[in-house]
Parts: C-alpha cells; sequence; structure tokens
C-alpha cells in the first residue's frame, strides 16, 4: 500500500473512515427503506384496485333505481370481442395497510356464475368450499383473510366491522386464491330490489369479461358508450385513476429529496472540515513536489472509497432491513412487500454521489487556493 | 552552473504605498556539492531567498535558473515535478504526518512501498540513529528524533539540493549538532542550504552568505574550504 494512496490514508484514519461511513449508510438505509416502503404501498394498492380489470371491466347504470338501458346492454353482448357478461351486486369489505385503510370487493353473484368468474380470473379455492346458494356465505381472497386475521368459520359483516358494506354476518366457509383479490359469495341478482340495504351498488351492474386478447378492443368499445347512461370502469381507465393517485406520491418524493438534501450538507460539511484540518499535510505535499492535481487526485480516491462503501452497505442494510419491515408490515398482511426498487437504489446513490461532489467542490478550491509558503512560515 | 540568481528582487505588497523588498537585486551562481549558510537576522530575506531559490515564491523581477532552466518558464506542474525530483525540504517544524509512521512519512516524497524503498527509508533512518522508531506515529517521537525523520524524508529521493530552513531552531543545542552533522555528511552528495540566525552551527559550513534587510551584505568562504566551486 502506497503510503499517500487513499487506501493507506483509510488504514490509518480507521475512526475517521467509520464515523463518515456510519452518516453515509444511515442515510442510504434510510432512503432505500422509505423508497421500498412507498413501492409497497403502491404496488398493493395496485394489485388491489388494477388486478381485477385486467380480466374484467364494469358497467353500472348511471341512476342506481334504473337498469343499464337494452340497447347498451346489445351493443355490449354482440361485440364480437365480448365473451360474456354477468350481473353482479358489489359489496365492500375492509381492507388495511400501513398508511391506507380501503375497500376490497366481494362480487356477489349468481352461484352459476362463480365457476366462470374463478376461471376467467384464474382464482382457485385454497381452504373450505365455495359458498352455498342461499346461505349467508362467503369465500374470501386469502390475502383478505390475511388481512382481516380471518380464518374458516369466521364470520364477516357489518355487525363485526361496521366498515363493511355485508349488512349482518356472514360466515366466511372458502379461501380463495389468484391473480385478483376478489372474494365472492351467491346473490341472485335478478332477485335484488334497488332499496335492499345488505347491497352497497345494488342492481344494474354487469361485469364484462372481454375474449382473450380482445381486453383493449373492449375498453375501447365501453369507454365510447354514452356517458349519460352509464358508468364504465375499464383497465384503461383505473390504471388512469391510479397514475393520479400516484402523482401524489411526488410528495414523499420531495420528503426524500429534502432528506438527501440535509444529509448531503451535513455530510459534505463534515468531510470538508476533516479536510480543512489536513490543510497543512495538503500544504507540505505541495511544497514536496505533488501537483495540486495529484492532491485532488488523492482527496477525490478518499472521499470515493468512504462513499462506495457507504453506499454499498446502506444497499446490504437497506435491503434486509426492507424485507423485515416490509414483510411485516404488509407481506403479512396480505399486501405486497417490495425489496428492491431501482428508485430506493438511485435514492440512496444520490447521498454518496453528491457528498462526493458537494466535498470534492470545496476541497478543490482550497487546494487550489493552497499556497504552501504562506502555510509553512505561518507556523 | 546549478543555480544562478540574476538581478532578483522579491517585492511584498506591491503597487501599494508601503511595499517591502524582501530581496532587492540578488545576483547569485551557486555550484556544486557543498554546505552553504544563509545567515542573517528575523525578517532579513534569508528563507524568501531559500524559498526563490526552491522555486516556492515567485519574484517579482529578475530570473532564478535552476540546471540552466528558468523557473518563470516552467509551469506550476513542471516546477512541482521538479522539487519533487530534484530537491529535498526540512524546515522549521518537523511537518510529518501525524497519522502516518515514521518510515511512511520518509516514503512520502517517492510514494513507493517497494521492499527496496523501504529499505532505502530504513537504512536512511539506521544512519540517523531512529530505525528502532520506523513503525512509531511522530508524536511518539522527541523534538530531535522528529526532525531526524524529517531528514530522512528529505534524503529519500536523492535530491541534487536540500534545502533546510531555520531546522535547528526548535531543538536543543546537542540535537541541533547532531542534524547539523548529518548534513555535513552529505554535502558530498548535494548541495546543501542552510537558513538560520545562528552562526554556531554553520562551522562546518563551506560558504556563508550574510543577508540583511534583503540585501546580500557578504558572502564568506569558509578557511578549510579548498574547492573549486562555490558561490
Amino acid at each position: 500500500m502506497k503510503p499517500l494512496s487513499a487506501l493507506s490514508y483509510s488504514k490509518n484514519n480507521k475512526k475517521k473512515l467509520i464515523t463518515s461511513i456510519i452518516s453515509i449508510v444511515v442515510a442510504v438505509s434510510f432512503l432505500y427503506v422509505f423508497q421500498t416502503f412507498v413501492k409497497s404501498l403502491g404496488e398493493s394498492i395496485y394489485e388491489l384496485n388494477i388486478n381485477p380489470y385486467k380480466n374484467h371491466m364494469t358497467v353500472q347504470s348511471i341512476e342506481k333505481d334504473k337498469p343499464i338501458p337494452k340497447s347498451i346492454v346489445s351493443i355490449i353482448k354482440e361485440s364480437p370481442d365480448v365473451d360474456n357478461i354477468i350481473p353482479f351486486v358489489s359489496y365492500k369489505t375492509r381492507y388495511s395497510i400501513p398508511g391506507v385503510a380501503t375497500n376490497a370487493s366481494i362480487l356477489g353473484i349468481k352461484y352459476g356464475d362463480i365457476a366462470y368468474v374463478m376461471k376467467k380470473h384464474n382464482i382457485k379455492l385454497k381452504e373450505g368450499r365455495m359458498p352455498l346458494e342461499n346461505y349467508r356465505e362467503v369465500a374470501l381472497d386469502y390475502r383478505m383473510a390475511q388481512n382481516k386475521k380471518i380464518k374458516l368459520g369466521d364470520k364477516i359483516g357489518n355487525s363485526i366491522d361496521k366498515n363493511d358494506s355485508l349488512d349482518g354476518e356472514y360466515t366466511v366457509v372458502g379461501i380463495v386464491e389468484g391473480d385478483s383479490y376478489l372474494s365472492f359469495m351467491p346473490y341472485d341478482t335478478s332477485e335484488a330490489s334497488i332499496n335492499s340495504n345488505d347491497t352497497n351498488i345494488v342492481n344494474n351492474e354487469i361485469l364484462v369479461f372481454p375474449k382473450d386478447d380482445k381486453v383493449k378492443e373492449v375498453d375501447k368499445l365501453l369507454l365510447n358508450l354514452p356517458k349519460t347512461e352509464v358508468v364504465v370502469m375499464t383497465l384503461s381507465g383505473i390504471t388512469k385513476n391510479y397514475n393520479k393517485l400516484l402523482s401524489t406520491v411526488h410528495t414523499l418524493d420531495m420528503i426524500c429529496i429534502l432528506a438527501i438534501m440535509v444529509m448531503v450538507i451535513s455530510v459534505g460539511s463534515s468531510k470538508y472540515v476533516q479536510f480543512f484540518s489536513r490543510k497543512q499535510e495538503i500544504g507540505i505535499l505541495n511544497a514536496m513536489g505533488y501537483t495540486k492535481a495529484e492532491l485532488m487526485r488523492k482527496a477525490f480516491w478518499e472521499v470515493i472509497i468512504v462513499n462506495m462503501i457507504g453506499l454499498i452497505l446502506g444497499v446490504i442494510i437497506g435491503w434486509v432491513s426492507s424485507i423485515l419491515i416490509n414483510d411485516g408490515a404488509f407481506k403479512a398482511v396480505g399486501g405486497v412487500a417490495a425489496y428492491f426498487s431501482l428508485k430506493a437504489f438511485l435514492m440512496g446513490f444520490y447521498v454518496p454521489l453528491f457528498t462526493t461532489l458537494f466535498t470534492l467542490i470545496p476541497v478543490n478550491r482550497m487546494i487550489s487556493k493552497l499556497d504552501p509558503i504562506v502555510m509553512i512560515e505561518g507556523i | 552552473m546549478l543555480f544562478k540568481v540574476e538581478n532578483l528582487n522579491l517585492i511584498y505588497d506591491i503597487g501599494k504605498e508601503d511595499q517591502t523588498y524582501a530581496l532587492r537585486n540578488i545576483n547569485l551562481s551557486l555550484e556544486g556539492n557543498r554546505l552553504i549558510g544563509i545567515m542573517g537576522p528575523s525578517g532579513s530575506g534569508k528563507s524568501s531567498l531559500l524559498y526563490s531559490l526552491a522555486g516556492l515564491k515567485i519574484p517579482s523581477s529578475g530570473t532564478i535558473s535552476y540546471m540552466d532552466m528558468k523557473f518563470k518558464e516552467l509551469s506550476v506542474s513542471k516546477n512541482a515535478k521538479l522539487r519533487r525530483a530534484d530537491f529535498g525540504f526540512v524546515f522549521q517544524r518537523h511537518f510529518l504526518i501525524d497519522y502516518m509512521s515514521v518510515i511512511d512519512n520518509v516514503l512520502t516524497p517517492i510514494n513507493d512501498n517497494s521492499t527496496k524503498a523501504k529499505e532505502k527509508a530504513l537504512g536512511l533512518l539506521g544512519k540517523l540513529g531512529i530505525k528502532h522508531l520506523a513503525n512509531k506515529k511522530p508524536h511518539q517521537l522527541s523534538g530531535g528524533q522528529r526532525q531526524k525523520a524529517a531528514i530522512a524524508r528529505a534524503l529519500i529521493n536523492d535530491p541534487k539540493v536540500i534545502f533546510c530552513d531555520e531546522i535547528t531552531a526548535s531543538l536543543d543545542h546537542s540535537s541541533a549538532r547532531e542534524v547539523m552533522k548529518l548534513l555535513d555528511e552529505y554535502k558530498n552528495n548535494a548541495l546543501v542550504i542552510v537558513v538560520t540566525h545562528d552562526e554556531s552551527i554553520l562551522g562546518n559550513a563551506d560558504d556563508i552568505i550574510n543577508i540583511w534587510d534583503g540585501v546580500i551584505k557578504s558572502v564568506k568562504k569558509s578557511e578549510i574550504n579548498d574547492r573549486e566551486e562555490g558561490i
């Protein structure tokens, strides 16, 4: 190890090195965990709200007490891109993840249609059995069951949780598993009355299933339906809404940027102070014949070593912490746990990047202004 | 000719009302391997002359040439490279780097950690009687030992010229004599220029330049100097 190498400096100044690295590690790992936490939140909401619309779309009468106009139903039915339409009633049940309390759907559909809907959504029975017709029974998605800490035989409904739209008590007889967060209960939609107090959206709402690879065409068809008659929810529409919601996440990014600025200023200034205290060393090396460019290169590598070690350790610690935190906060309650995100890595990377810059710019100014004679004679 | 100084003036606060002449109309030629003392009271300009000769101070007017190279014609980086290759420096304070061991401090001018370089550094430390302190940090050494380490550092690159600025000022008398004895031994290999205000340490100097108010007042040839070269 050459005496003036950055490694030799690091070896001879372990305490200073460790102190500087710890600051970077804390900053990088905090930002990494923060970003993966936000990603877990976003992905959990995405899967809950968007995934069902990858296989079906919904059309709802604009007025609660009027059915969907027959002409509109005919347009949909007769479309060569539509595989099937199924009347349904949507119930909401509370779904809570850290930072968000929202609702998940329980589809009330005819007993005979449940198998079709499950097949289209690639949903399978995981535990128990499917609910029987004319019984107050429900089959819950396994993530919903996790979220509500429910097992077979437990009951749900607004007598248990006032936030649920299921009136009274329903027994969970089955747990289903699939890509969408969908739960099922048999419900005779033709019998449902508009004023029924156990329904939220009541009658006159249909699920529209596109044929394979015809999602875009059906999406377009439904979006062209008269908006004065029906409300449609398609994959593109719901994705648009989701992206609007995501724009609020930019506020969180601003928090991250502020945190980065604070960390960079504090770490950068402490590094600069370290260099400032080495003015004599730098001056004497310059007097000996080391050019300012060589001294700057030495400072560059010293700063790079600290920041690179800090970045690597910070990402590793951030990643491990993300596994522990997001598994506990999201996966354990039926959400999505993210452990890696490019954005998290980039946000973490900004800390050493800007710390390096904010250290080297003043150090460069200090070295370029340095007069070894002033330093030697100034004793 | 190793050094040639022509009409050298070094003025501080140039252009201001009370500008100060640190050096005034200096003409000097230095040749050969010998020990030269620059004597004078504080503020007489002796250190200014030393650092001008080393290329560390830029003259206000006049020229300084080293081996026919004019400093003012050299770029800053070439000047620095020349200092590193040909010059060695010992200052009033040791200026050892506190976090490095003595041997690493000695190796800094060549920034080499090869076995050969280490052996050479240990050899120098051995000659200076501090080989056993090679792995110590500067704060573990006495003032004299630190100055010896600084001398070893100045010698590691086999310099052609060694510049010494008040190197005995912070040493006791016996340490000062010891240090001067070491430099005297080295004068066969390089031109050694020692700035001091203490004439007693220049007993073995080949020539002594007396400087006063930035002007060379006299150049005293040593009586024992029988060399052809000189000032």
